[in-house]
């Protein structure tokens, strides 16, 4: 075979080769565009249906959706409108989903051999936020990949379950754990019902598991949680944990706190810790911390003396009186007295709506 | 104007004959666009809708609702704009706004009441709870 032969046919077939790639390529491009307009039109019909009986909210109706290909478009709608809605134009949502076998598919894609398809069957599971998703979203927390794990960590917190808080709580320690603060903000979506579980989980034996506990105790403001944060606060292990605990109990705001704080904002102590404690002293809003915060506004540490003169501010009278007399003299504690001052009057001018409002 | 269109596709409401409440929506989010509308029109009420803040407060200063729902992050001007330029015209200044928003921090809602605000409604919302306060809104100003 000569040269003359092979090199024309080499060609023929990478020009077969080619046109079959373009060819393949446009039909590809038709059939999208058409799917595209074909799951458009159906969603031009099926729209309206169900936005005008979920206006209406009679309980017997339902949307109607005939075929494989408009179910499947009105499942996507619902599923795009759950995460947008309470009340009871959600539950009528979650019923007719339920009803067509939404929830038991998503539990089935849970088991996808594809990462993403698991990720999303989390995330709609989540969003629907019924009870039976929770062994199947426990399950998912073990995923080989990160991002299944977080997934189904959110979803959990959706559920507003209370046996979800331990389970993520203990996912902050061990083999395939999760970052902080994925588990944070399950848990903050989860909401108040799992504060018992959080007051368990300020005994948890990984530190990271603690600081959460904390720091969501601190902002539902669990006064159930004071004397255990106390107790966090004055001795545990970790210096992150007493910290975060010291600043809890400042937003709970419990007068029980007092001792332990000041005990926390005591010169013997860490100045992370000193400087938290100052600004929970002052949430208490207790004028016996003035004593005491008028010494740690003496102290070396900016950060320490800075939350001091801030907390005194906040004391009323008394904690300004410090602030006007220490302002009289030189040197750092002067300074932030001065700062804290003008910060109050500010901020009391912005309350009264005067720009130019008067000396606190 | 249909729920969803950028543009009015009604004339604007004369007030004087008027004795239907009308309400803008402002929101760049379609699902919640719609079905306010219908919830809305379903009560009652006369409904424009508008997807980000510049056509609303047009609509707003054309139509002259008795309420407006508008979104917080909206492209071309933000909720809090849309308030603030409500607020600062006498002709519309009077009107009733809700913020509908995901944004739930204690200073997020006083930032929307600053801004002029009557009412505020985070999201997930409930449409029903959003038609009472509509219903409250009004009765406030009567």
């Amino acid at each position: 075979v000569g040269f003359e032969t092979v090199v024309p046919a080499v060609l023929l077939v990478l020009t077969g080769v080619l046109l079959l790639i373009g060819a393949a390529t446009w039909t590809r491009k038709i059939a999208v565009g058409w799917a595209e307009r074909r799951r458009a039109r159906l969603e031009a019909a099926l729209r309206p249906q169900l936005f005008e009986l979920l206006a209406e909210g009679r309980p017997g109706d339902r949307p109607t959706a005939e075929g494989r290909s408009s179910r499947r478009v009105l499942e996507s709608i619902m599923v795009g409108l759950l995460p947008k809605l309470r009340g009871a134009g959600r539950a009528q949502l979650v019923t007719w989903m339920e009803s067509d076998g939404a929830v038991a598919r998503a539990r089935r894609r849970t088991r996808s051999r594809r990462p993403v398809v698991r990720a999303q069957a989390a995330q709609h599971l989540g969003d629907l936020a019924v009870a039976s998703a929770l062994p199947d979203l426990v399950a998912l927390l073990d995923d080989r990949h990160d991002d299944v794990r977080t997934a189904a960590a959110r979803g959990l917190g959706k559920l507003g379950h209370a046996d979800t808080v331990p389970v993520l709580l203990a996912r902050l320690d061990g083999p395939r754990r999760l970052p902080a603060g994925v588990v944070a903000l399950a848990l903050v979506h989860a909401g108040p019902v799992g504060t018992e579980g959080l007051r368990e989980g300020l005994r948890h034996r990984a530190s990271a598991a603690r600081l959460v506990a904390c720091e969501l105790l601190g902002r539902f403001g669990d006064l159930a949680a004071t004397p255990t944060l106390a107790r966090r606060a004055l001795d545990d292990a970790s210096l992150d944990v007493r910290v975060a605990a010291a600043r809890a109990l400042g937003r709970i705001g419990s007068p029980a706190a007092g001792g332990a704080l000041v005990a926390c904002a005591g010169s013997g102590q860490p100045a992370a810790l000193r400087a938290a404690a100052a600004w929970s002293l002052g949430q208490l809003g207790d004028p016996t911390a003035v004593s005491p915060l008028r010494g740690a506004l003496h102290d070396r540490d900016h950060a320490v003396a800075h939350a001091a003169a801030t907390a005194l501010a906040s004391l009323g009278p008394e904690g300004l009186a410090v602030l006007f007399d220490v302002a009289e003299g030189l040197g750092g504690p002067a300074e932030h007295a001065r700062e804290a001052i003008e910060a109050r009057r500010l901020d009391g001018a912005r309350r009264r709506g005067d720009r130019f409002g008067r000396a606190a | 104007m249909a729920p969803g269109s950028s543009r009015l596709a009604r004339p604007t409401l004369d007030r004087g004959a008027a004795t239907v409440v009308s309400v803008l929506i402002v929101d760049d989010d379609r699902d919640i666009r719609d079905l306010l509308a219908f919830k809305l029109r379903q009560v009652g009420f006369d409904v424009y809708a508008e997807a980000d803040g510049e056509a609303g407060l047009a609509a707003a200063f054309e139509v002259r609702p008795d309420v407006v729902v508008v979104d917080w992050m909206m492209p071309k001007l933000t909720g809090l704009e849309v308030c603030q330029q409500l607020r600062a015209h006498d002709d519309v200044g009077s009107v009733g706004i809700i913020l509908l928003t995901a944004r739930a921090q204690e200073a997020d809602v006083s930032r929307g009441f600053a801004a002029g605000a009557d009412d505020y409604v985070v999201k997930p919302f409930s449409p029903r709870e959003l038609v009472d306060r509509i219903h409250a809104l009004l009765a406030r100003a009567r």
